[in-house]
C-alpha cells in the first residue's frame, strides 16, 4: 500500500498525528479498534461485498440506496424535456403541414362571411354562416384581372348509411363557362384593345381554357384541383375515407336527404376532412337541403400568388359585407401561433430546467452532507479530490441523461398522441428539440451539481469520522 | 311624392311582364322576328330597378325597329323557365340581359346600365353568329371576305380536316360587301375595302387569338391556336402545365 494511503487511513481513524515539525505520535488501542470496525462497514456499504470497486458501480449503488432523491431530480428534467419535444414535434408538423398547405393551394383566397374565424382552410366552410350564391356571379362579371377559377361551397350535415358526415354542394366548371360566356363581347372588344375589362395578368395565361378534353372531365382530379368540369345533377363524389368505412363504391345508389344520388366517383384520400365527405351539385344541395341560393365559402384561384395579393383589394371593395382572406393569411396566422407556442415552450423548458438545476443542486448537497462519511473512507482509501467530484458529478449526469431520454420518450408519446387529436395533423420528430432537450438535460444537471461536487472534494477525511 | 314615382315606374312597365302573358313567349317572339331583347330580372321595384328599367326603355323607344324588352320578377313562379335559363336567381340584381334573335347572349350587366352599354350589345348577325359560336365552347374561325363569291382561304379548309380540331371550330362568313355587316368589320378592325379575304381566330369565351392573311395555312393557324393554349389539345396542356411549373 502506498505510502500516501496508509497515511490517510490512519488520518482518518484519528490514530495517526503528525505534529508538523515534531513528529509525535498518538496511539489509542481502543479507539483504533472501534474506527476500523466502522471503516470496515463504511466499505462495505460504499462498495458492497464482493463488489469490485469502479466508479459506474458506486454511482449506480448509490441511485440504487437513496432511490427518492434521484427520481426526483429525474422527474423535473424529464418533464422539462418532454414538454420541449412535444410541444416541438407537433410545431415541425404543423409547419411542415402548412408548407405543403401552401404548395397544394398556392395563390388561393378565401371569401367568408363576416366574422367567421378560420381554424383549418380544408374546413373553411364548416361554420355555419352563408353568403349569397350571388356573389359568386357578381366576381365573375366584375373580370378581376387574375382570377383563374372559382369554387363556391356550401356544406349541411347528413347521414350515410348511419354515419355522420357532410354533404359539400360543389359548382362543376361548365356552370362559370356559361356564365362567363354571357360576357364573350365584352371579351372580345376587350382582347382587339378597346376596353379594360377582362384583362389577364402580366406573365400568367389569361382566361383558362374553355374546351373539354379528357384531363378536364376526370372527376378524380377533384382531389387536387379541388374543381370538377360537369357533375351530374343527381351525381355524388365520395371521399376516400367515407367510402372506405361505409364500403360505397363507384355506380352505387346513396340515400341522402330523401334523394337518391348515383356515385359517380371515389376521390383519392387527401389527407384532409374531404376525405370523410360526400360531394354533390350544389344547386342539388341547395334544393335538398332547402336552403336557397347560398354558400358557406367561395374559394377563389388566382392565377399566380401576386396576382392573388392584388385581388384581395378588389374583392374587399366588391364584396364589402364578406371578409375575403388570402392563403398567406392563414399561413401567416398559424406561423404567429406556431411562433408562440414554439417560445412557450421554451419558455415552460426553461422554468423546468430551472427547477430541475435547483432540484439536483439541493439533493446533491444533502446526498454529500449524508454521505460524508463514506466520502471521507474513500478518500482515507485514497480517492483524490478530483476523483471525489467526479463521482458526483457522474451522478449528476446519470440524472440528466436518463431524465433526458425518459423525457424524450414521453413528449415523443404525447406529441404522436396529442399532434393528430388537437390540431389536426400527423405528427413527426422535431430533431432540433431532442438534441436541444438532452444537451440542456445533461448541462443543467452538471451545472447544477458543481457546487456540491466541489464541497465534496475538499471535505477532509478526519472530521467526517469525527461528525460520525 | 316618392310613393307616386314608384307607382309610375311600375306601371310603366308592368305591360311587358304581367299584363301581356308569358314573357318566355315574348322572347322567343322577339327573335322569330329578328328583333333583340332586353330581358331585365329584378326582385323588388327599388331605386335601381327603376333607374336601369328608365335607361332601357329609354333605348328600346330610339331603336325600337330592332328590339324589344321584358321584365322579370325573380321571385314569380309563372317566369320560372326564363329564371331558370338565365339563372337570375343566383346574379346580383336588377340584371338586364342583351338576346340576340339566334339565342346567344349579347351582353349582361348588372346593377346599372347605359345607353352605350345596350347599343355595344346589338350586333350584326354574323356577329351573333360568331358570339352564339363561342358560347357553344367553340373556336371561332371569322372570314373576313371582300364579297360572297369569293373563295374560303385553304388554310381555313385544311384547319377544318385537321384532326386535333375535329367539332371543335365554328365557322363564320361575313362578306364586305353586306352592308348589314359594316358593324362587324368595325368592331374586328378589318377595313371593309378588301382585296383578299381576312381570317380571324377566336377562342371561347371571347379571346383573340389572331388575325391572319388569305395566305396563311392550315398549319400556321393550328400553331397559333397551340401556342395559345386554348385549344386544349395534349400539346396545349403540355404547355399549360410547363407554364404552371415555372410559375
Amino acid at each position: 500500500m502506498p505510502k500516501e494511503q496508509t497515511c490517510g487511513i490512519w488520518k482518518a481513524l484519528g490514530t495517526c498525528w503528525n505534529e508538523p515539525g515534531t513528529g509525535s505520535r498518538i496511539l489509542d488501542t481502543k479507539s483504533v479498534l472501534t474506527r476500523l470496525v466502522m471503516v470496515s462497514r463504511t466499505i462495505e456499504m460504499v462498495l458492497g461485498e464482493g463488489v469490485p470497486m469502479s466508479f459506474h458501480s458506486l454511482v449506480w449503488k448509490e441511485m440504487r440506496r437513496r432511490p427518492v432523491h434521484s427520481l426526483t431530480a429525474l422527474l423535473i428534467v424529464a418533464l422539462g424535456v418532454s414538454a420541449l419535444v412535444a410541444v416541438e414535434s407537433v410545431i415541425t408538423s404543423s409547419e411542415q403541414n402548412v408548407a405543403s398547405q401552401m404548395q397544394q393551394l398556392g395563390a388561393n383566397i378565401l371569401i367568408l362571411p363576416e366574422g367567421v374565424t378560420l381554424q383549418d382552410y380544408h374546413a373553411a366552410d364548416a361554420h355555419g354562416k352563408s353568403l349569397p350564391e350571388e356573389y359568386v356571379t357578381r366576381i365573375m362579371l366584375a373580370q378581376l384581372v387574375g382570377v383563374e377559377e372559382l369554387a363556391p361551397k356550401l356544406s349541411v350535415p347528413v347521414e350515410v348509411g348511419g354515419a355522420s358526415t357532410m354533404l359539400t354542394g360543389i359548382l362543376p366548371r361548365t356552370e362559370f363557362y356559361k356564365k362567363s360566356a354571357w360576357q364573350s363581347v365584352d371579351l372580345l372588344t376587350a382582347d382587339l384593345g378597346e376596353s379594360a375589362v377582362g384583362r389577364k395578368h402580366e406573365g400568367c395565361g389569361g382566361r383558362s381554357c374553355q374546351i373539354a378534353t379528357a384531363d378536364k372531365t376526370d372527376i378524380g382530379s377533384y382531389a387536387t384541383t379541388r374543381i370538377v368540369h360537369e357533375l351530374d345533377m343527381n351525381a355524388a363524389l365520395i371521399g376516400a375515407d367515407l367510402a372506405k368505412s361505409q364500403h360505397i363504391k363507384q355506380g352505387q345508389t346513396i340515400q341522402i336527404l330523401g334523394a337518391r344520388l348515383k356515385v359517380a366517383g371515389v376521390l383519392p384520400a387527401t389527407g384532409t376532412s374531404d376525405d370523410g365527405r360526400v360531394l354533390a351539385h350544389l344547386h342539388r344541395v341547395q334544393e335538398l337541403a332547402d336552403t336557397g341560393p347560398i354558400v358557406n365559402v367561395i374559394e377563389v384561384m388566382g392565377c399566380c400568388e401576386e396576382a392573388a395579393g392584388g385581388l384581395v383589394g378588389e374583392l374587399d371593395e366588391l364584396l364589402p359585407d364578406a371578409r375575403v382572406v388570402t392563403i398567406a393569411h392563414i399561413v401567416q396566422t398559424q406561423v404567429t401561433v406556431n411562433r408562440l407556442m414554439n417560445q412557450l415552450s421554451y419558455v415552460i423548458f426553461g422554468i423546468l430546467m430551472l427547477i430541475g438545476g435547483a432540484s439536483i443542486a439541493s439533493v446533491m448537497f444533502a446526498n454529500v452532507a449524508e454521505r460524508k462519511r463514506e466520502l471521507g473512507t474513500l478518500m482515507a482509501l485514497g480517492a483524490t479530490p478530483s476523483m471525489v467530484s467526479r463521482l458526483i458529478l457522474m451522478k449528476a449526469s446519470a440524472v440528466g441523461l436518463i431524465g433526458g431520454i425518459c423525457g424524450m420518450g414521453l413528449g415523443l408519446a404525447a406529441a404522436f398522441a396529442i399532434g393528430p387529436q388537437l390540431l389536426g395533423v400527423a405528427t413527426s420528430v422535431s430533431l432540433n428539440a431532442v438534441i436541444i432537450g438532452m444537451i440542456a438535460a445533461l448541462t443543467v444537471a452538471l451545472v447544477a451539481s458543481y457546487p456540491p461536487a466541489r464541497k465534496a472534494a475538499h471535505l477532509d477525511p478526519c472530521l467526517c469520522f469525527q461528525d460520525a | 311624392m316618392r310613393y307616386l314615382f314608384c307607382l309610375i315606374a311600375a306601371v310603366s312597365f308592368a305591360p311587358a311582364s304581367s299584363i301581356i302573358a308569358g314573357t318566355t313567349e315574348q322572347v322567343e317572339t322577339a327573335a322569330e322576328s329578328g328583333k333583340y331583347t332586353y330581358v331585365m330580372f329584378y326582385r323588388s321595384n327599388d331605386d335601381a330597378t327603376q333607374r336601369m328599367a328608365r335607361a332601357v326603355q329609354s333605348h328600346v323607344a330610339e331603336v325600337g325597329d330592332r328590339t324589344t324588352w321584358v321584365t322579370v320578377n325573380v321571385h314569380d313562379r309563372r317566369e320560372a323557365p326564363l329564371v331558370k335559363r338565365f339563372d337570375a336567381s343566383r346574379i346580383p340584381l336588377p340584371a338586364v340581359f342583351g338576346v340576340a334573335p339566334n339565342g346567344a347572349v349579347t351582353g349582361v350587366f348588372r346593377e346599372k346600365v347605359n345607353e352605350e352599354q345596350l347599343h355595344m350589345a346589338i350586333l350584326t348577325p354574323m356577329y351573333s353568329d360568331m358570339v352564339k359560336g363561342l358560347q357553344s365552347q367553340r373556336i371561332a374561325v371569322v372570314c373576313m371576305m371582300p364579297d360572297a363569291d369569293a373563295p374560303i382561304p385553304t388554310g381555313v379548309k385544311a384547319l377544318q380536316q385537321n384532326p386535333a380540331f375535329e367539332g371543335k371550330l365554328h365557322q363564320v362568313r361575313a362578306c364586305a360587301s353586306d352592308s348589314s355587316e359594316a358593324e362587324f368589320f368595325r368592331r374586328m378592325h378589318v377595313d371593309p375595302d378588301l382585296d383578299a379575304p381576312v381570317v380571324l381566330v377566336f377562342a371561347p369565351p371571347g379571346t383573340h387569338v389572331g388575325t391572319f392573311e388569305a395566305t396563311v395555312s392550315g398549319q400556321e393557324l393550328a400553331q397559333a391556336l397551340h401556342r395559345s393554349g386554348k385549344c386544349n389539345c395534349s400539346k396545349c396542356q403540355r404547355n399549360r402545365r410547363a407554364a404552371s411549373g415555372k410559375r
